[in-house]
């Protein structure tokens, strides 16, 4: 196993934030937007409260196995050979969650902030950062995690600011889009809501009772539903609907919207902050596939598993190229989705509750 | 062992190193910055686009005062088939590369106006760079003009405009909108856009207000005057700093001072009641404002019945004004006042039959003033 | 003087013998060989009452007038028996048969006394002290609170720590280091509030240590630290008795040397390194002010520079439009790209510090006015450096040594290269690696099992009041949690009075 360090419950709210909070929250707006019109606030509302009732199902899990990571959970029900395979399932999708973050945060990069610098050079420098970090513990990577915290702060202030500049027309009156596009908006938010299934993974290191776990996690979970909530219908507010149309990443749009006496173009400062934000939930990603890959061949040598997995999603998000691309390999991505939240923990409880299995206590 | 630890980083520090003053680098010593654009129509559907930039003072030291007093603007114009492309062009005729990013005014003629602004100001907004916080403004002419004009009241063009528009919003004549606030209006529904409207004063070779211009969608369909624009601002709730009116009220005085009055506004009120249970919709718009005298000649405020008498004028002469600057706008189907917003926010069912391009100019809007004179400085 | 007991571990002299050898002249010659012969060993013979004897004592080392006084007279003039009774009873006297011992006591300034025929010797010691008077530190002056400063014997700085803390618990433990100076070192902590774990982590290795010298605390910090290739600090210096205290009763540990002014002490975390004494003697609004600045202090240290150059080469549209006229003129004819004009500066200022820093302080002075006044006007005048980078990097400097340790304030102006290398190479992209990397640092580093940066991360919000703004000291209830002090609460109610209206 890796080194067993205990984090606090505070520090799992924060982790499980940061894992969601990343690459999508500057486009996040106008993909909803795009299904869900003028209510797109309605649907990321509606996928909160259903991520909050795929945790709370969690809650069933974390509490036959309050030490096992979901990965032993696999091992143990059932059995090696199905067990491994479904770990290998989750390890690619981690891989491929932190190449899809980091080929989406290239691309913003470049049309935002560095049109000419290379890609393998931003790439570079955010794995050689996750490397850096990831070497350490689970304890080193919550306290950093906490510490970017500032820059979600940041991003809030921002929302409020603008809504100075809110038309409030623009969403009136509510529901005018109809049932079905709220739906149809759920896809593309319960997509960024993605990471809160590590729940699953890190919940065996924090030190505190299964209660207050699950209470973090829905905590956790309130806020970034709030967040996102508030990016969205700051977006709505700001920009008339054909404007939003033309507008992909409307929350670094609206920043860029701003001035003020001292810095005249504040959305450089935003794109700087979201860096790190994008390079936290990259390095917890990164954390939950080299945990996978750490409980399936046993191996203790952290730093290559590291190093072997950011290399991988290295040379992955180097070959995901312009937006096209990308969305090609996020629809692939999508698939998982479902597996990955639900269906994986259903059967790991089902089939728990039939073969009448718990964690052997004396473990 | 420990050195281990550190390799990647000095892996780091070597890459940046030598990697130093690549790509995005754009040194601001090497940029010729840009500080206003004009935009005018040129001949074969062609678009002349016109710069000024300061003068690069060589005077070797920086720190004399002698530089100050020198500098000036230099203007280039240069004809191609879209912005970039003129850009493009000028590139080549200057030996620093331009940078626009730090634009404060971009300037359109008449006529490249009353086709349509929208497009030509689609690199702005798909420039990572593009100067959204310029003001956009109209020109009474041709904008390589409005920016070739010299003039003593400042050094640099750029600063002429802007310092002219910025008092002009102060003083509620007009009200400064950037290329990115004019973004949302032009695309959105039941709203449309006024931008400020500039001239030469033949003369006197300087720049004034002559009003707002009228926009219907990206194309400017007309203008109001600097009476009628500080209307438009009440009526739309854009209260400025410094916004005063002044009216005839005593047409029968001798001294011709004696017959006007003039009045700052310290606070207004609006309430539109939009009526649609006819099939006609029709609009009250009701105001509130407080007013401060500022001149009275005429005098004798002491007088409640004569204060009231003064105020039943100014009503009447602010309900006069209103309805001729609405029906300018609705001549020119205009919906500046962003009734049709309104309509589409409150009464959903009835947008979604009408054609609002058709019921706005037809449809009668009445305007009703209430005036609460609530101070008149220090005589009565 | 009994803890200088520890044997020395002078082995190239040793003989197989361990005792003390029956005749004085057999003794005379084991240490005349043991100490190579050297000339100022002194060997006095005389007489004491009946007994033929012989003083031996290092003339160095010894307070002549002290062992003339207290020493030889009254054992010669008087009557044997009576003197020796007197002896006996003073403190200073010890006896032992051992040799080893009587080389390390004639080490630190002891004389010996070989009596004839007596299978022990005397051991007096009559060390030569000449300390200068413990006057207030030049790296840490205070405006109010107390002016002492401790000064290069361990003795008085222990006991100028005694006299500020009248406890039974004040507890000192001396270890000898340094296979070749046998310096002494000791480690002090309260017993009953210094979490023993720690107390045990740092005597540890403290004792690991295997250095010839302990020339310095410098010495003590290199070996005993966490990481020891991290640019920051990990333990605190400070040459004041009042810290020394308030971070003995906060449950942390002091380390200090023989011969050294400097105490060290641990764990020391990001945050400690921003206080200083004279915070807590100012009212609360001003002391909370004071905090604040620093921490923007160690921002503006890090980021000016490393902004300005991001900005000038890579976002200038950031600069406001009334300031880009002016930025722009000043930069014009510049040669350099800012990184290198940037570098020039900084290396100016930092010839100037490091030259005046050693010389006589009138000679400083004129340094300080020549390379601040001259240099800086003429480097503008000539173009070589815009006058904005001039500004920039002055009020970086002066930012830095606003810190109120010397060793922070260096890490942090180290610091501020790589990160405008990072602003050089890859713009404002550059800064947030850059400070990702050093956040991340920042994050793993603990000194002695205390997280670097609590109690920002592990957050702690209550202890936020004394790093962030000084909370009066009545509002300072508990010890910071992460040093697991075995007692986490402190008394301060001091406004019990005050408590119920």
């Amino acid at each position: 196993m890796i080194n067993k360090t205990e984090i606090s419950a505070f520090q799992l709210v924060f982790l499980l934030i940061h894992v969601q909070i990343g690459v999508g929250i500057i486009n996040l707006p106008y993909d909803i937007f795009l299904k869900a019109n003028s209510d797109a606030w309605i649907s990321i509302l509606l996928s909160g409260m259903f991520i909050q009732l795929i945790i709370l199902g969690y809650s069933f899990l974390i509490k036959r196995f309050p030490n096992y990571t979901i990965y032993d959970m696999h091992l143990t029900l059932l059995g090696k050979w199905i067990g491994s395979l479904i770990i290998i399932v989750y390890i690619l999708f981690y891989i491929m969650s932190g190449s899809l973050v980091l080929a989406n945060f290239v691309y913003y990069i470049k049309t935002w902030l560095m049109p000419r610098t290379p890609s393998w050079v931003l790439i570079g420098l955010m794995g050689l950062g996750a490397i850096f970090i990831l070497k350490e513990n689970l304890q080193i990577i919550a306290r950093f995690l906490v510490l970017c915290s500032v820059f979600l702060i940041g991003f809030i202030v921002a929302a409020f600011y603008a809504f100075k500049f809110a038309n409030i027309t623009f969403i009136l009156p509510v529901g005018s889009s109809g049932i079905t596009a709220i739906t149809k908006g759920i896809a593309p938010s319960f997509l960024s809501f993605q990471g809160f299934e590590m729940l699953l993974i890190f919940f065996p290191f924090v030190k505190a009772s299964n209660r207050t776990i699950i209470k973090s996690a829905s905590i956790a979970n309130l806020f970034v539903t709030l967040f996102y909530t508030l990016l969205v219908l700051v977006s709505l507010l700001f920009f008339s609907k054909d404007e939003l149309k033309l507008v992909p990443e409307p929350v670094l749009y609206l920043i860029k919207a701003f001035s003020f006496r001292i810095i005249e173009r504040p959305d450089l400062l935003f794109t700087s902050m979201w860096i790190v934000l994008v390079a936290t939930s990259f390095i917890v990603f990164v954390y939950g596939a080299t945990l996978g890959v750490m409980t399936l061949t046993k191996t203790t040598r952290l730093n290559y598993v590291i190093t072997i997995l950011t290399v991988i999603c290295f040379i992955i998000a180097l070959n995901i190229k312009g937006v096209y691309n990308t969305s090609n390999a996020s629809t692939l991505f999508h698939m998982y989705l479902i597996p990955i939240f639900i269906f994986f923990p259903l059967f790991l409880l089902v089939v728990s509750l039939i073969r009448r299995k718990k964690e052997v206590n004396n473990e | 062992m420990n050195y281990q630890k550190l390799l990647p980083l000095f892996f780091v520090m070597t890459c940046l190193v030598i990697l130093t003053a690549c790509w995005d680098q754009r040194l601001l010593r090497d940029q010729s910055l840009i500080l206003a654009i004009g935009y005018d129509k040129a001949e074969n559907n062609a678009l002349k686009k016109t710069v000024t930039f300061p003068k690069n003072t060589n005077a070797g030291s920086q720190n004399d005062e002698q530089n100050l007093s020198e500098q000036g603007s230099n203007t280039l114009s240069v004809i191609g088939n879209t912005v970039k492309n003129a850009e493009n062009k000028m590139d080549e005729s200057i030996t620093e590369k331009f940078d626009r990013s730090k634009a404060r005014v971009i300037i359109f003629g008449t006529d490249l106006a009353e086709e349509g602004i929208f497009s030509t100001l689609d690199s702005v907004y798909r420039d990572l760079r593009g100067p959204l916080h310029a003001n956009v403004v109209i020109f009474n002419g041709e904008a390589e003009d409005a920016l070739n004009i010299k003039s003593d009241q400042a050094a640099i063009t750029s600063d002429l405009y802007g310092d002219l528009l910025e008092s002009a919003d102060k003083a509620g004549i007009t009200k400064n909108k950037s290329v990115q606030h004019a973004c949302p209006i032009i695309l959105g529904e039941g709203k449309d856009l006024v931008l400020p409207y500039l001239s030469i004063d033949e003369p006197k070779d300087e720049v004034v207000v002559e009003g707002v211009a009228l926009f219907h969608k990206d194309k400017m369909v007309g203008s109001l005057n600097i009476y009628q624009s500080t209307m438009f601002l009440l009526l739309s709730k854009q209260l400025a700093k410094y916004t005063s009116l002044n009216f005839e009220v005593n047409d029968k005085e001798k001294d011709p001072i004696k017959r006007f009055v003039d009045f700052k506004v310290q606070k207004n009120k609006r309430h539109i009641e939009l009526n649609t249970d006819d099939e006609d919709i029709h609009a009250k718009i009701k105001m509130e404002i407080d007013i401060e005298i500022d001149e009275y000649a005429a005098n004798h405020l002491s007088d409640e019945k004569k204060m009231n008498k003064l105020r039943r004028k100014i009503e009447h002469k602010l309900n006069e004004l209103a309805e001729e600057t609405i029906t300018v706008t609705q001549e020119a189907n205009s919906d500046v006042l962003g009734l049709g917003e309104m309509l589409k926010a409150y009464h959903y069912n009835v947008w979604e039959k009408i054609n609002w391009e058709e019921v706005y100019p037809e449809m009668n809007i009445d305007v009703d003033f209430s005036v609460n004179i609530i101070r008149h400085g220090l005589l009565n | 003087m009994s803890f200088f007991k520890k044997g020395s571990n002078n082995e190239k002299n040793s003989i197989s013998r361990e005792t003390i050898f029956p005749t004085i002249e057999e003794n005379i010659e084991y240490i005349q060989a043991v100490f190579c012969q050297t000339d100022d060993l002194a060997i006095t013979e005389t007489k004491w009452g009946d007994e033929k004897g012989v003083v031996i004592y290092l003339e160095t080392m010894v307070d002549t007038a002290q062992f003339q006084r207290i020493f030889l007279s009254p054992v010669t003039d008087t009557k044997f028996s009576e003197q020796f009774n007197y002896l006996l009873a003073s403190p200073e006297l010890m006896k032992t048969n051992q040799l080893q011992d009587i080389v390390s006591e004639i080490l630190i300034g002891s004389c010996v006394i070989f009596l004839q025929n007596k299978p022990v010797c005397y051991v007096y010691n009559i060390v030569q002290v000449n300390p200068r008077s413990p006057e207030e530190p030049d790296s840490e002056k205070s405006v109010r609170g107390a002016h002492k400063g401790f000064i290069e014997s361990l003795e008085v700085n222990l006991n100028l720590i005694r006299e500020r803390i009248k406890s039974p618990q004040l507890k000192m433990e001396y270890i000898t280091l340094g296979t070749e100076t046998n310096a002494v070192v000791a480690i002090a902590y309260m017993k009953d509030i210094a979490n023993p774990t720690t107390v045990e982590n740092v005597r540890t290795r403290l004792k690991m240590i295997k250095s010839d010298m302990i020339f310095s605390p410098g010495y003590i910090e290199e070996s005993i630290e966490d990481t020891p290739f991290s640019p920051f600090p990990q333990v605190l210096y400070t040459e004041r008795p009042d810290r020394v205290e308030a971070n003995l009763v906060e449950g942390r540990i002091v380390i200090m040397s023989e011969s050294s002014s400097d105490a060290i002490i641990a764990p020391a975390s990001f945050f400690s390194f921003f206080q200083s004494t004279d915070d807590y003697n100012l009212r609360f609004w001003s002391g909370s002010f004071f905090r604040l600045l620093r921490l923007f202090c160690f921002w503006g240290t890090l980021t000016l520079p490393a902004l300005y150059i991001a900005v000038i080469s890579f976002h200038l549209e950031i600069i406001p439009y009334d300031l880009i006229g002016l930025v722009k003129t000043s930069i014009e004819q510049v040669p350099f790209s800012p990184f290198v004009e940037a570098v020039i500066m900084i290396t100016t200022i930092e010839l100037i510090r490091e030259a005046g820093i050693r010389l006589p302080s009138p000679i400083g002075q004129t340094i300080g006015i020549v390379g601040g006044l001259i240099i800086g006007d003429s480097v503008v005048n000539a173009g070589l450096v815009s006058n904005v980078m001039v500004i920039i990097v002055a009020l970086t400097a002066i930012m830095s040594f606003c810190i109120p340790t010397y060793e922070m304030g260096n890490t942090i102006r180290l610091l501020g290269l790589p990160v405008m290398l990072g602003a050089a190479s890859l713009g404002f992209v550059g800064i947030v690696f850059a400070f990702m990397f050093i956040f991340i640092h920042l994050c793993s580093l603990e000194s002695f099992g205390v997280p670097y940066l609590s109690p920002i991360v592990p957050t702690n919000l209550r202890e936020w009041q004394d790093v962030i703004i000084r909370a009066p000291n009545w509002k300072r209830g508990y010890r910071q949690r992460e040093l697991h002090t075995l007692k986490p609460i402190r008394a301060s109610r001091g406004r019990a009075w005050d408590q119920h209206d």
